[in-house]
């Protein structure tokens, strides 16, 4: 079995010296070589089919020699390719704790102001907000879609029919995750919010007394904001670790970064364009209400 | 006079600058008379003149921010950060104050007037200048008022969700939208630079973004709509006195956020360890 193997793969690189016990389907195996080399040539890149052709005779040590070189060549360019793939992890690491970093940079906030600035970051211009912003970032479910749209229209990605399921399963999950931050976090914009000093219904009496709860209440908020983000990190987590194959994911560290550099830009142009809300001047004298 | 407002060149000014007016009025004009018409024996008809005056000024601010929304400005109105400090930008929802905030507060007032009265003593503090009738006003709310809130709340629960589904499903779309068209330019480009790539998707975002945009400022305009509705209904439905009360916490509540001494204080706060 191993012979015949072997002889197959020898075959199929044509450097085996015939020996007389199969010349005649040498013969026959030359003969379709020869009238099938153009064809093969352009569909397989191989480029030693043609040595069929070749007189067995002359086939020796030396064409050994080259068989030999051309294995250890063939061995070094796997090795490169599979060093390439170690260098794919790495960089995948790489990106990963990278993510993680900048999505965990909210919990080493210490001003208050700085949590203001995780719920509008000033970095980011209006529209690349308004577009894709939940709580400062990008929603975990639409990265979710990004790789959904990305299995489904890049044919060089390859999610298995058990990857999507448990792609939609994940979508459906963190959309609840999702929801339950919402809901935390209408509580405080909508009740906690009345315990600021200045409400009607706050009896802080002292000025100190008014600073702690204003401290209180935005360490409320930088509690949801980092919930917000460690989501985000666990859903590019699983799908960088466990949804997708190295190649994949690689695909998607790509189309991630290049959509939201697009979108940035698009916001950055906008922002230039300086198209500001605007209202009608009040006509002087008309009564208006102020 | 219609015809000269609108064939000059340019009648606007920026949005920012009506705020800031807009919100020096409510504290400085608006805040003052309610709580001089609580204060004071004024008549019947003058507090009704004031709340009706101070309604009006917060109805004016929502039909001024619907006005100066459109496809381009919605993004500044959304997340504003010129005219809104930082103090105030992590209570917004979409672009403003919390609809349930309304109800909550008309609740609180009703709720606190109403406990068992240990604290009577803190309450009434500041309410011994004011006559009886305005200290009293939350005290057993009648059953009307109070059906008419439950009815208020009921509609707004059901239509905040409503709000928020629709802002991620156009987020989402957006996103997704620019995704298709950015894997099928990368598809067609996988020799061209990056790049390249990235040229012809920002011409696919600005499309995308189009529909988007719009969709927010449906959106905004509806919950602009929502909030100006909850608080002419909450005026509507409760009397005299009770109107001047809510409007006068509301006031004080949106005026507090500019409270220069709290500002200047909140810049240095850290967050407790």
């Amino acid at each position: 079995m191993t012979r015949t193997m072997e002889v197959a793969r020898f075959e199929e690189n044509g450097f085996e010296e015939p020996n007389n016990g199969e010349e005649v389907s040498w013969d026959v195996l030359e003969r379709e070589a020869a009238s099938n080399v153009s064809s093969k040539r352009s569909q397989s890149g191989r480029p030693h089919q043609q040595d069929f052709s070749r007189k067995g005779d002359e086939l020796s040590g030396d064409l050994y020699e080259l068989w030999r070189q051309e294995q250890n060549s063939i061995a070094a360019r796997l090795d490169k390719e599979l060093k390439s793939r170690w260098e794919l992890d790495e960089l995948i690491e790489e990106q990963l704790s990278r993510y993680e970093s900048h999505y965990y940079m909210a919990m080493v906030s210490t001003s208050l102001k700085d949590v203001s600035n995780l719920v509008i970051p000033m970095w980011l211009p209006p529209h690349e907000l308004a577009a894709v912003a939940w709580l400062g970032d990008w929603r975990p479910t639409s990265i979710l879609d990004l790789v959904r749209i990305l299995a489904a229209h890049n044919p060089s990605f390859s999610l298995s029919e058990s990857s999507e399921r448990v792609l939609s399963q994940f979508l459906r999950e963190i959309r609840i995750e999702e929801a339950v931050i919402d809901e935390e976090y209408a509580e405080i914009q909508a009740t906690c919010v009345l315990h600021l000093p200045f409400s009607p219904l706050c009896n802080t009496r002292s000025h100190e007394e008014a600073l702690h709860s204003v401290q209180e209440l935005f360490e409320n908020i930088h509690k949801v904001i980092s919930k917000a983000q460690r989501l985000r990190y666990k859903v590019l987590e699983l799908v960088m670790k466990k949804l997708l194959n190295q190649t994949d994911t690689a695909e998607f560290v790509v189309a991630f970064a290049g959509i939201q550099d697009a979108i940035h830009q698009f916001g950055e142009q906008k922002k230039l364009k300086k198209l500001y809300p605007a209202v009608l001047s009040p006509l002087k004298g008309s009564g208006s209400s102020s | 006079m219609p015809f000269s407002l609108f064939s000059r060149k340019k009648p606007s000014r920026r949005f920012n600058d009506f705020y800031n007016d807009w919100s020096k009025t409510l504290t400085d004009n608006c805040l003052p008379l309610l709580r001089q018409s609580l204060s004071s024996a004024a008549s019947a008809s003058v507090l009704s003149t004031n709340v009706d005056i101070v309604l009006r000024h917060l109805v004016l601010y929502y039909e001024t921010l619907d006005l100066a929304a459109d496809s381009n400005t919605i993004p500044y109105l959304l997340f504003p950060s010129s005219w809104r400090n930082s103090l105030e930008t992590p209570f917004l929802f979409l672009g403003d104050i919390h609809p349930y905030l309304l109800t909550n507060l008309l609740r609180s007032f009703i709720d606190r007037e109403n406990q068992d009265s240990d604290e009577d003593e803190d309450v009434s503090l500041d309410l011994l200048n004011q006559p009886l009738k305005i200290a009293t006003a939350w005290k057993d709310p009648s059953d009307e008022l109070v059906k008419r809130i439950d009815q208020i709340e009921c509609t707004m629960r059901l239509m905040v969700p409503v709000l928020l589904d629709r802002m991620r499903k156009t987020q989402r779309r957006f996103v997704s939208r620019v995704t298709e068209n950015w894997v099928s330019s990368y598809q067609s480009g996988k020799k061209k630079k990056l790049a390249a790539t990235a040229a012809s998707a920002s011409a696919s975002v600005d499309e995308a973004a189009k529909d988007e945009m719009e969709e927010l400022v449906s959106i905004f305009v509806d919950a602009n709509r929502l909030r100006k509705s909850v608080i002419m209904d909450i005026v509507g439905a409760t009397s005299e006195h009770q109107a001047a009360l809510f409007l006068e916490g509301l006031c004080q509540f949106l005026a507090g956020f500019k409270d220069q001494v709290l500002l200047q204080d909140f810049e240095l706060l850290s967050l407790p360890n």
